[in-house]
């Protein structure tokens, strides 16, 4: 009879448990928006390649820059990768970076798109995050909250790692002379299984209409 | 009553209370999209702004290729198709309608085909000649994104105790890589980019589709205004021999 009594107990405080981890997870995600990528010259990269005055780094992105940069582990999914451009040449530089690939086991992969990488990443956490609203929501309408408190949480839960994500990721952008461009891309998770893994970007100087591709290795 | 049928009284009547304020951010999408297709989509296409007039930069027919998709995301997390045009299809007439306006080159044509995948001085040549016209603009739409972030904490009113919401500020993104090529000597004679970001207050969180559509056109004009003032100030002048 004693256990019948402590079921309901223990599923309550698991509940009400969930929805406060579900709000700290949230507060260290809007944390990690002002978190900025740390500049280094693209030359500081162990392995970079310099090609017609653009260097180009490559880095992996480990679980303790993961969790610093998006709050959040990424490789469960994921193969991300950090990349940084530098211009040391007079000309702007055009870093197209829809087009890059990893080679990787003779395999060619190309860079998730961000909603992808998302979507992954909050099916992971739907559950405990609806569980904990439920609970959140409820007791404070039981405590006299109303409807206001909805609107409070509503799309609030994600949208941080949505916009974070977004902001650091690598772009089609300009590289200015003498500027560094960083930026993250996020790779199928099979990636990780080649040891020897390379990364094509496909660059233009804007005096010319040509693109050349610098080949770098991921170390 | 015993102890274990209040508690699972208790217990049961919180999860009924609670069932019906569920809002897990699955659901604040979903009820987005609805509006959307409750309401209709907004279109993006807007009358571009006949002023400022430019003077004629270039004597010359220009082509314009279709708008390159280069976004890292979608229009809004995992769906794109919120607008009436699909949207690289809606960015590229905006900037015909936009370039016909300005009166910047002679003549302006839509193309349908993309450049040869290496252009080299024979390709553009070829293309050239097969479409009847000088230069090319290639663009490429780097992004076209609506964000959301809270703007503020939940308050509570004064005279009423009320509370109110905090509204959330949504953000319409849009930015875009342009070059001008000449055809008949490979050359690049303008290259540059534009990037603008609107933004207005929802205070139930979500807009309505039209105040969404409304927004990204503003945006848009915004940003073809700086294209064009760009592309009328910069660039290499031609010259006829």
């Amino acid at each position: 009879m004693k256990n019948i009594v402590r079921i309901p107990q223990l599923i309550a405080l698991w509940l009400v448990v969930t929805s406060f981890a579900a709000q700290a997870k949230t507060s260290d995600e809007i944390k990690a928006l002002s978190v900025p990528i740390p500049y280094r010259d693209a030359s500081m990269i162990e392995g970079a390649v310099a090609l017609r005055s653009a260097v180009v780094g490559v880095e992996y992105a480990d679980r303790k820059m993961q969790k610093r940069m998006f709050a959040r582990r990424l490789d469960k999914d994921f193969y991300p990768l950090l990349i940084r451009v530098t211009n040391d040449s007079d000309q702007r530089l055009l870093v197209k970076a829809p087009d890059t690939y990893l080679l990787s086991q003779s395999a060619k992969i190309e860079p998730q798109q961000i909603h992808q990488v998302f979507n992954g990443l909050i099916k992971t956490g739907k559950t405990g995050r609806a569980l904990g609203s439920i609970v959140t929501l409820g007791l404070s309408n039981l405590l006299g909250g109303n409807n206001a408190v909805m609107v409070q949480y509503d799309g609030d839960i994600n949208e941080p790692l949505v916009q974070n994500m977004y902001n650091k990721s690598l772009k089609f952008s300009i590289v200015e002379s003498g500027d560094t461009l960083s930026g993250f891309l996020f790779f199928d998770k099979k990636a990780s299984k080649g040891k020897k893994n390379e990364l094509a970007l496909p660059l233009q100087y804007l005096n010319s209409v040509e693109t050349f591709v610098v080949e770098v290795p991921v170390l | 009553m015993t102890t274990s049928n209040s508690l699972k009284a208790l217990f049961t009547s919180l999860l009924l209370l609670s069932a019906s304020f569920v809002a897990s951010s699955a659901q604040a999408l979903e009820q987005v999209y609805a509006a959307f297709e409750k309401d209709g989509k907004p279109t993006m296409m807007y009358r571009p702004k006949s002023t400022p007039r430019f003077n004629q930069k270039y004597d010359l027919s220009v082509g314009i290729l279709p708008v390159k998709d280069r976004r890292v995301m979608n229009f809004y997390w995992y769906k794109d198709d919120l607008f009436e045009e699909p949207i690289p299809q809606g960015v590229t007439d905006i900037l015909y309608n936009e370039l016909r306006g300005s009166s910047l080159f002679k003549k302006v044509k839509l193309l349908k085909s993309p450049l040869p995948p290496k252009p080299d001085n024979a390709a553009l040549q070829a293309y050239k000649e097969k479409h009847s016209i000088d230069m090319v603009i290639s663009a490429d739409l780097v992004s076209f994104n609506m964000l959301r972030e809270k703007a503020g904490k939940m308050t509570t009113g004064v005279s009423t105790g009320a509370v109110v919401a905090a509204p959330t500020r949504v953000m319409v993104d849009v930015s875009m890589f342009a070059q001008l090529i000449h055809l008949e000597s490979g050359t690049l004679v303008w290259a540059d980019s534009v990037a603008r970001r609107g933004q207005a207050f929802a205070l139930m969180s979500v807009l309505a589709p039209e105040e969404v559509g409304s927004l990204t056109r503003q945006t848009l004009g915004l940003v073809f205004s700086d294209l064009k003032m760009l592309l009328s100030a910069g660039g290499k002048m031609m010259v006829k021999r």
